[in-house]
């Protein structure tokens, strides 16, 4: 038994007492003394030429301060991955929502006002909105000064796909595709921005300050040293709040108006012109034995970047790669390309590519157990990667609890006694599994890492830094349990700052499910090295060995003397000891091993891998084609939990957010046009939608992860939406393949089957 | 910014002063919760408001043989009404879907018909119920049935300075069931995309005497379907029968394809929740008789 005190343990979130108070600063609640507020004036065609800008009547009106145009901003073009974006655009525009003007003014209705006011002569153009129309040769061009539509394209192969094929007893082929969804923030998103000379900071809830850093830094032409950036607290991310254009216009407008100014996007503005989850079409074929295991497979995805790529690109590499690890596989050829459209723009989102392409795999793992005769349980148990497993890309798993998540979800639902035995009541049960990384060397290719500061005050209480950033996930929870209990200190007197970019080290921040990972490890690291410093200064007072002391409850203890000093009267002896040094301990965390995958894609990109396994259970009703979702129960492997309570709530929350990804969240479009930019018309569940949910934990210690932890962030929505697909399948015989599985498509789909007499219920 | 000023009269006949006062200048406000975000779209605000909460006579049921609502009561008020819950189930079951608790604890019966979007859910109900509509003004009162009320969408029988000051729900028989059923997306906070009330009252020998089969949000105006009502009335309670009007209501909705659904899947929900409102309506009806 491991005995730790604060590890394993439900303590409550740092943060938990300010929110539920609404106390905590949010983007929209913060205020800077002569702050003026922006609003930004966006193109209404998906593809249109500028003729003409005239600024001057909005000018005019009694409380503008200053209007942003692409002719008093630089010019220049950035992006996270792909330099495509402009701060205004200056020639054309390329999606309903591209930023054309951006209008500083006294008070929000001021600057709504005089957006009104700014007159544009557009010249609209041809425009293309599916990808696949935009592949073809004559196909408008989104963007003028590029020769194709495609962004991003990728193939590769391992092994002898065709020798794979030829081994297969079955094969199948099927066309998945998966929507836009939008992330559903309570919080939009928005940006204070002040210069002071060529000095920029910028306050938002932005989840990864590196990406932001980055981009700005090239889009003002600014040197790094001088950009600053403070986290506001996140009123929800998932992604979306990785990198957010509005950063850089508010900026821009601040710097026009020479006054600090802040920008928050409406609801419907946040819909339109933000980075909702990339739909891809995936063709997907697989071969198996006739025992069941997986001989070959091929894919080809096609995936709508929309007008500008943003993190688009690896999004696709992800969904192109990640999911080949989640079963023994040995020949795998996938194609894919990432293609613009006079779209919303896509991006990251929980999942990050994953979760589009296991609903694939997970759907057609199911059509090929039951061509086989193969109990869907069993053909997923039969393939599972195992522990040890180096896998087709080159991945190192390190420690894999799949098989073992199969079994517990299984026996916990009743697997065995429900399956293929509902059809009368048209109830079913579905499984899928799903894995994912614990950080990604891709997103950060230039140098991945984490850093931690971890300071001592005189009065023993503990301040930790990272660069990392709590996105409500419960971040800095983790990382206080970590300093806490390397400094065999009390929970609460431990405080991690919000993330400064003047005050910490590198980070890489809150995406791809690294921060428990990376920035844990980092703050163990610092914790420990806090820990020598503490011996440091008590074996410099006491006039003793190191090894004479240990650090037991917060106590240093003299063994041979029996002396006692608290960690607080160490801290306060080291200042003198060294001249004015506050007692801290920096630590840094490299990931040994990992390595950024080659251009064939290969090798070891992560840490850990998580996996999962969801059953879903299910009832349609025949008539309407509504489902009622009965249970959801979810085994996860993510290591050794640090926090149970905050574990069970981000699988809570993966499960709900999978559950309406299955079976109700949609952007829909109409040339162009988002037609559901409010949460009236695009739905995402109440609590009263979401069923019983049942998380067991079947993780053990991972050798890599802090304490033994892996991530669980995205891996809790990965498998969700195939278990549905699979549950109906199991109460209706009918297999979905395009999400979200609305009422309307089900009971089309019956209504089809049942008139050519396949449906006889 | 949208600027207005809130008058808040202390009885109805001040009120109406105001109505006539401001007169194209001002408009009544209840619950604010389909009125303000009006505004906040760019709907011009007029410089008054009336606030006709704040009106006694308007805010409270009174239960005498008929049931009398004054427009300001709110919806979780109407829904947890012991008189309107044992006798009109459906306009409990309307008030009390609207929303969430906190647009209940503020949005009106009144407020809800007036604003007459095709899916309110208080219409089906109401309309079921043979509801009538007292309307008032400093010129006098007229009532008119709930039916002839709704133009359009947002469009009702109101004149300038007019208020509607009560609606009246008549006296029923034993052996009366009702229901309202409405489909949505999610189960809570959301429109309805075909609402149903259906009203039911058996003869002694259990033959449907009366039975009223509304609809909503299939067409501009909340619907009676009479061709079913009169298929059902004169005849005992059956499936095959239930079908069968249920397939006359299908034929007669007029909906639209909109981003919450095809014109087609309206008809087909149409169909599916009149069969089985008329079924629990009958079934209502049937407990009532024996005083479960
Ligand atoms: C989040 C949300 C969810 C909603 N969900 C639903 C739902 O599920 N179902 C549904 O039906 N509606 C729904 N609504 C709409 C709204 O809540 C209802 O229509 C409500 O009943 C309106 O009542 P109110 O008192 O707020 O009206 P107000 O907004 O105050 O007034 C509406 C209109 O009626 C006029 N008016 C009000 N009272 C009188 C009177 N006595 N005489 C003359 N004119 C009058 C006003 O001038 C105004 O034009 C929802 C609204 C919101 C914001």
């Amino acid at each position: 038994m491991d005995d730790f005190s604060i590890i394993g343990k439900n303590v409550p979130y740092t943060d938990a007492k300010e929110k539920i108070t609404g106390k905590a600063i949010y983007a929209a609640d913060f205020r800077l003394p002569t702050m003026l507020h922006g609003k930004i004036l966006r193109s209404p065609y998906p593809s249109a030429k500028i003729v003409h800008i005239d600024t001057t009547k909005a000018e005019r009106l009694p409380g503008v301060h200053s209007i942003a145009t692409a002719f008093n901003t630089p010019g220049t073009k950035f992006g996270p991955t792909k330099s495509d974006e402009r701060l205004f655009a200056k020639e054309r525009v390329h999606y309903i929502g591209d930023d054309v003007a951006a209008v500083a003014a006294i008070d929000v209705d001021t600057a709504k006002e005089a957006l009104g006011l700014i007159e544009v002569e557009y010249e609209i153009l041809p425009a293309v909105f599916d990808p696949f129309e935009a592949m073809q040769p004559n196909a408008p061009i989104v963007h003028e000064d590029m020769e194709t539509n495609v962004c991003h394209h990728i193939e590769l192969h391992r092994g002898d796909i065709q020798r794979g094929f030829d081994e297969a007893f079955v094969i199948h082929e099927e066309r998945y595709y998966l929507q836009h969804q939008y992330q559903a923030y309570i919080e939009t998103n928005g940006a204070t921005a002040a210069w002071q000379g060529d000095r920029l900071t910028v306050w938002a809830p932005i989840q990864t300050a590196r990406i932001l850093a980055t981009v700005i830094c090239d889009a003002f032409g600014i040197p790094r040293g001088s950009f600053r950036f403070l986290q506001t607290y996140i009123g929800g991310g998932f992604g979306g709040k990785a990198y957010q254009r509005v950063c850089l216009i508010t900026a821009a407008l601040a710097r026009v108006a020479g006054a600090p100014v802040q920008i928050i996007l409406d609801r419907e503005e946040d819909m339109e012109s933000t980075l909702p989850r990339v739909p891809m079409f995936i063709d997907l074929k697989m071969g198996v034995t006739k025992e069941g295991y997986i001989t070959a497979k091929d894919a080809k995805i096609v995936a709508d970047n929309g007008a500008y790529t943003a993190m688009g690109v690896v999004v696709v590499d992800t969904a192109s790669t990640r999911v080949d690890s989640l079963y023994r596989l040995s020949n795998v050829h996938v194609i894919a390309d990432l293609v613009y459209t006079n779209k919303v723009p896509t991006g990251m989102f929980r999942g990050f590519g994953n979760p589009q392409a296991h609903f694939a795999v997970e759907s057609m793992m199911d059509t090929l157990a039951e061509k086989l005769g193969i109990d869907s349980a069993e053909i997923r148990l039969k393939n599972a990667t195992r522990t040890g497993d180096v896998t087709v890309h080159g991945w190192k798993i390190d420690s894999c609890g799949l098989s073992d998540s199969i079994r517990v979800a299984a026996k916990a639902s009743g697997w065995v006694e429900k399956r293929g035995k509902q059809k009368e009541k048209a109830r079913g049960i579905g499984m899928a599994c799903g894995l994912h990384v614990s950080g990604n060397r891709a997103i950060a290719p230039a140098g991945d890492g984490a850093s931690s500061q971890v300071r001592i005050h005189e009065d023993g209480s503990v301040h930790v830094a990272t660069s990392e950033g709590d996105i409500g996930q419960g971040a800095n929870t983790i990382f206080a349990q970590i300093a806490a209990e390397v400094l065999s200190v009390p929970y609460d007197t431990v405080y991690v700052d919000p993330l400064d970019t003047d005050v910490t080290y590198f980070g890489v921040g809150a995406g791809a499910s690294r921060v428990t990972m990376m920035g844990g490890n980092a703050v163990k690291a610092g914790a420990l090295a806090a820990r020598e410093r503490l011996i440091d200064a008590a074996a410099d007072r006491w006039e003793c060995k190191r090894s004479d002391i240990v650090l037991v409850k917060g106590i240093l203890v003299n063994q041979i003397t029996e002396a006692e000093m608290t960690i607080g009267e160490a801290a306060t002896h080291y200042i003198g000891m060294t001249g004015g040094s506050r007692l801290m301990g920096e630590g840094f965390f490299r990931a040994e091993g990992v390595v950024v995958p080659d251009k064939t894609k290969y090798g070891n990109i992560s840490l850990a891998y998580s996996f999962a396994t969801h059953v879903a259970e299910v009832e349609v009703d025949l008539e309407t084609g509504q489902v009622e979702i009965l249970k959801m129960t979810a085994a996860h492997d993510s290591g050794r939990v640090i926090n149970p309570r905050a574990f069970e709530g981000q699988v809570e929350g993966g499960l709900a957010m999978g559950i309406w990804y299955g079976v109700g969240e949609q952007l829909v479009f109409d040339k162009g046009r988002v037609l559901n930019p409010t949460f009236t018309d695009y739905k995402v569940p109440t609590i009263r939608d979401i069923p019983k949910l049942e998380v067991h934990i079947v993780g053990k210690e991972d050798p890599n992860g802090p304490f033994g932890a892996k991530s669980v962030g995205e891996m809790a929505m990965v498998p969700t939406a195939p278990a549905i697909a699979n549950a109906i399948y199991d109460a209706i015989g009918i297999r979905f393949t395009e999400l979200p599985i609305t009422p309307e498509k089900i009971l089309k789909a019956i209504e089809e089957r049942r008139k050519n007499g396949s449906f006889q219920r | 910014m949208t600027k207005y000023s809130i008058l808040t009269p202390t009885g109805l006949d001040e009120a109406l002063e105001l109505l006539e006062k401001h007169s194209g200048n001002i408009k009544p406000l209840a619950g604010g919760t389909d009125l303000l975000i009006d505004f906040r779209y760019g709907k011009p605000a007029p410089e008054f408001l009336l606030d006709i909460t704040c009106i006694p006579e308007l805010n409270r049921v009174k239960v005498n043989g008929d049931i009398r609502i004054g427009p300001a009561t709110n919806l979780t008020d109407v829904s947890q009404s012991n008189e309107i819950k044992s006798w009109y189930a459906m306009l409990a079951e309307g008030a009390g879907c609207v929303g969430s608790y906190q647009i209940r604890n503020l949005a009106t019966i009144g407020g809800n018909i007036c604003n007459a979007v095709p899916s309110a859910d208080t219409a089906p109900p109401l309309l079921a119920a043979d509801a009538s509509v007292k309307m008032r003004s400093k010129a006098g009162e007229r009532t008119m049935p709930v039916a002839a009320f709704f133009l359009g969408p947002r469009k009702n029988a109101l004149q300038p300075g007019e208020l509607v000051t009560e609606i009246e729900l008549p006296t029923l028989k034993e052996r009366t069931g009702s229901i309202y059923k409405r489909y949505t997306h999610r189960k809570a906070l959301d429109l309805a995309v075909v609402g149903v009330a259906v009203q039911l009252t058996l003869t002694p020998s259990l033959e449907i005497e009366n039975v009223a089969v509304a609809l909503g949000a299939v067409a501009p105006v909340p619907l009676r379907v009479e061709a079913a009502e009169k298929l059902l009335v004169g005849n005992p309670y059956s499936e095959e029968l239930a079908e069968e009007a249920a397939e006359l209501a299908k034929k007669f909705a007029k909906p639209i394809s909109d981003v919450r659904s095809s014109a087609e899947y309206r008809q087909k929900i149409v169909r599916v929740f009149v069969k089985r409102s008329i079924a629990e309506a009958h079934q209502r009806a049937i407990s009532a008789r024996s005083g479960e």
